[in-house]
C-alpha cells in the first residue's frame, strides 16, 4: 500500500543545534544520501534527508514535476530543521546540489557541501542531438532509458533505489534550474565544499571547476575522488566523501565558534 | 530562491516521544495547523505540519496534482517522525483528516484527530457537475471561492490560502474521498471527531456519518457551536487543542474517552 518505493523514504535523525539538510538528485532518492547521513548523525548532527517531488514514487510522476516543486521541497526540509537548529548546513548531490546554491541564496544557511554537482545538462550525444526538440518531443517519447553505468563498487549498486529511465519532460525542467543555478552563482557567498569524482562517467569533473570558477563565495574549497563513478556517496570512496563533508563542518563551526 | 508562502511553511518541532502529524486542508497550508503544533510541542509532543504537494506555493500547482502525491507527502511525514518517536498520532484537517484516514489503514499509529472532515462532496454546486469533472477540468481550470465564513474576524483576515478552488485538484480530492470513507469501517485506533455545527463548508452532518461509520468503537464526536470550517483557527481553537492534547493522552494510557 505504500506509495513511496522500499527504501526512498526520506529520514531525520535528531542530534545537537546543527542541522544537515541531504538532498538527493534527479531521478533519485533519499537513499543515496542515507549514508553521509548516517555518518553526520554519529558525528551528532541534526540531519534531515528529504524527498523531491516526482521522486521515489513512479517515474510518470517526473513528467508532471516543475523545478520549482523541486525547489519548495529543499525549502521545506529547510523550515522543518530551523525551528530545532541554530546553524544550517546544505549536502546536496548533483541536482540537490544545484538546489543548495538556490536555496542559499534566500536563506542563512552556514555552509554548502556540493558533490557531483552539475553546471549544465550531462554531455549526452543524444542528448544534444534531442535538446532543441525536447519539448515537442516529450509527449510522444515520455522517457529515455538510462544506459547501464559503472560503478566501483557492485554491492552498492544493488543497493540502488532509483528510476531506470529519464522522464524527458523532467529533463527540461532540469535544464531550466541550472540556467537559474548559472544566474544565481555569483551571487551566492556561503562557505563551500565542492567533491567530484576525476572519474565521474556521466558529468565530468570540469562541472566542479566551472561552479568553483563562478561561485560568489570567497570560501571556497574543492576535493576530487578517484574511485567512484558519479554516486560519489554510495561508491567505493564514499567514506572519504564522508569525513570531509563532516570535516568541512567541524571547521566552519568552529571559525564560528 | 524561495517558493513557499512566507508564514505558510512546514514546522516541526521535536519533542517527546509522542508524535503528532498534522495535515492542512485543500488549497491550506501548514499555517493553518501551526498553532495546534506550537500548543502541543508545548504539550510535551513531537509536531510536524506537513506541506502538501502544490500548496502554498500558486495555486496553479494543482493544475497537475494526483491524489496519491499528497499521500506520498503524508507518508514523508511519517517516515521522518518514525526516526524520533515511537508512538505516531496524525491529526487532520478538512481533506488533511481524509489524508490521514488512508494512512492510517496501512500505518501503525496510536490514533487519529478528525477535524471538519467531508463525507462526500459538500459543495452541492460539485455534486451536480461531479461526473463531468473529468472533462470540465481540462479548460476550467479553478473556481473563484465564495465569500468563507469566520467567527474569528481576525483569524480569519490573517489567514493564509488559496483564493479559488482549483477543479482538478478538487476532481483528485474527490476520488481520494472515496477511496478513504470506503476504508472508514476498517479503522480501529482509537479516534477523536470535532465539528462545527456552523460549518457551512462541510455541514455538520458529514460528521454524523463519519461518526457512524467508522469501524472503531474507541470514538467521541466533540461538537462545536462557534467556530465555522477552520476549526484550528477559529474562536474555539484553544478549547480544541486542550481537548486533543487529553485525547492523546487517555489513549497513551489506555483509559477511555
Amino acid at each position: 500500500m505504500n506509495l513511496l518505493m522500499k527504501g526512498a523514504e526520506p529520514f531525520y535523525y535528531s542530534g545537537n543545534k546543527t542541522g544537515c539538510l541531504l538532498i538527493h538528485g534527479f531521478t533519485a532518492s533519499p537513499q543515496e544520501m542515507r549514508g553521509l547521513g548516517q555518518h553526520l548523525a554519529s558525528q551528532g548532527y541534526t540531519v534531515l534527508g528529504i524527498r523531491l517531488f516526482g521522486h521515489g514514487t513512479a517515474v510518470e510522476d517526473m513528467n508532471r514535476a516543475r523545478w520549482r516543486d523541486w525547489l519548495a521541497n529543499a525549502e521545506d526540509g529547510y523550515h522543518m530543521l530551523s525551528t530545532s537548529c541554530s546553524r544550517i548546513f546544505l549536502l546536496g548531490f548533483s541536482t540537490g546540489g544545484a538546489l543548495s546554491f538556490l536555496l542559499a541564496e534566500d536563506l542563512p544557511v552556514n555552509g554548502i557541501v556540493s558533490m557531483s554537482t552539475l553546471y549544465k545538462l550531462p554531455p549526452d550525444p543524444r542528448l544534444r542531438l534531442l535538446r532543441p526538440f525536447l519539448r515537442p518531443l516529450s509527449s510522444a517519447i515520455p522517457f529515455i532509458q538510462k544506459a547501464q553505468s559503472e560503478w566501483w563498487d557492485p554491492e552498492a549498486a544493488k543497493k540502488r533505489v532509483a528510476y531506470s529511465a529519464y522522464p524527458v519532460r523532467g529533463v527540461i525542467e532540469l535544464d531550466y534550474l541550472l540556467k537559474k543555478l548559472r544566474a544565481y552563482l555569483p551571487l551566492i557567498t556561503v562557505p563551500t565544499l565542492l567533491m567530484h569524482s576525476i572519474n565521474d562517467g556521466f558529468i565530468p569533473a570540469e562541472h566542479m571547476a566551472l561552479i568553483a570558477q563562478n561561485l560568489g563565495s570567497p570560501d571556497k574549497e574543492t576535493m576530487l575522488v578517484e574511485k567512484s563513478n558519479h554516486i560519489i556517496t554510495c561508491d567505493a570512496e564514499r567514506q572519504k566523501v564522508y569525513q570531509a563533508a563532516s570535516g568541512f563542518i567541524a571547521r566552519m563551526e568552529c571559525e564560528v565558534a | 530562491m524561495r517558493t513557499i508562502l512566507r508564514g505558510a511553511e512546514p514546522f516541526f518541532f521535536p519533542k517527546g516521544e509522542v508524535g503528532c502529524l498534522l495535515i492542512h486542508g485543500y488549497t491550506g497550508t501548514p499555517f493553518e495547523m501551526r498553532e495546534m503544533g506550537e500548543y502541543l510541542a508545548e504539550c510535551g509532543f513531537t509536531t510536524m505540519g506537513v506541506r502538501l504537494f502544490g500548496h502554498a506555493t500558486r495555486k496553479q500547482d494543482l493544475y497537475r496534482v494526483q491524489w496519491q502525491d499528497w499521500v506520498a507527502c503524508v507518508e514523508d511525514g511519517y517516515q521522518m517522525l518514525r526516526g524520533i518517536v515511537s508512538h505516531v498520532f496524525l491529526i487532520g484537517f478538512s481533506m488533511g483528516a481524509l489524508l490521514a484516514v488512508y494512512l492510517s489503514s496501512y500505518s501503525s499509529i496510536r490514533g487519529l484527530i478528525i477535524i471538519s472532515a467531508p463525507f462526500h462532496a459538500p459543495d452541492p454546486r460539485l455534486q451536480k457537475i461531479g461526473p463531468y469533472l473529468p472533462f470540465i477540468r481540462r479548460f476550467y481550470r479553478a473556481y473563484p471561492k465564495s465569500g468563507s465564513h469566520w467567527d474569528d474576524r481576525h483569524a480569519a483576515a490573517t489567514h493564509i490560502e488559496y483564493d479559488a478552488y482549483p477543479l482538478p485538484g478538487v476532481h483528485e480530492m474527490g476520488t481520494m474521498m472515496k477511496h478513504a470513507v470506503s476504508l472508514l469501517p476498517e479503522i480501529q485506533v482509537p479516534t477523536l471527531l470535532i465539528h462545527s455545527l456552523r460549518d457551512q463548508s462541510v455541514g455538520f452532518n458529514h460528521a454524523e456519518l463519519i461518526m457512524k461509520t467508522l469501524g472503531t468503537s474507541h470514538k467521541r464526536l466533540i461538537i462545536l457551536e462557534r467556530s465555522a470550517h477552520n476549526i484550528p483557527r477559529d474562536s474555539e481553537k484553544q478549547m480544541v487543542f486542550e481537548k486533543s492534547a487529553t485525547f492523546i493522552s487517555q489513549v497513551l494510557e489506555g483509559s477511555p474517552l
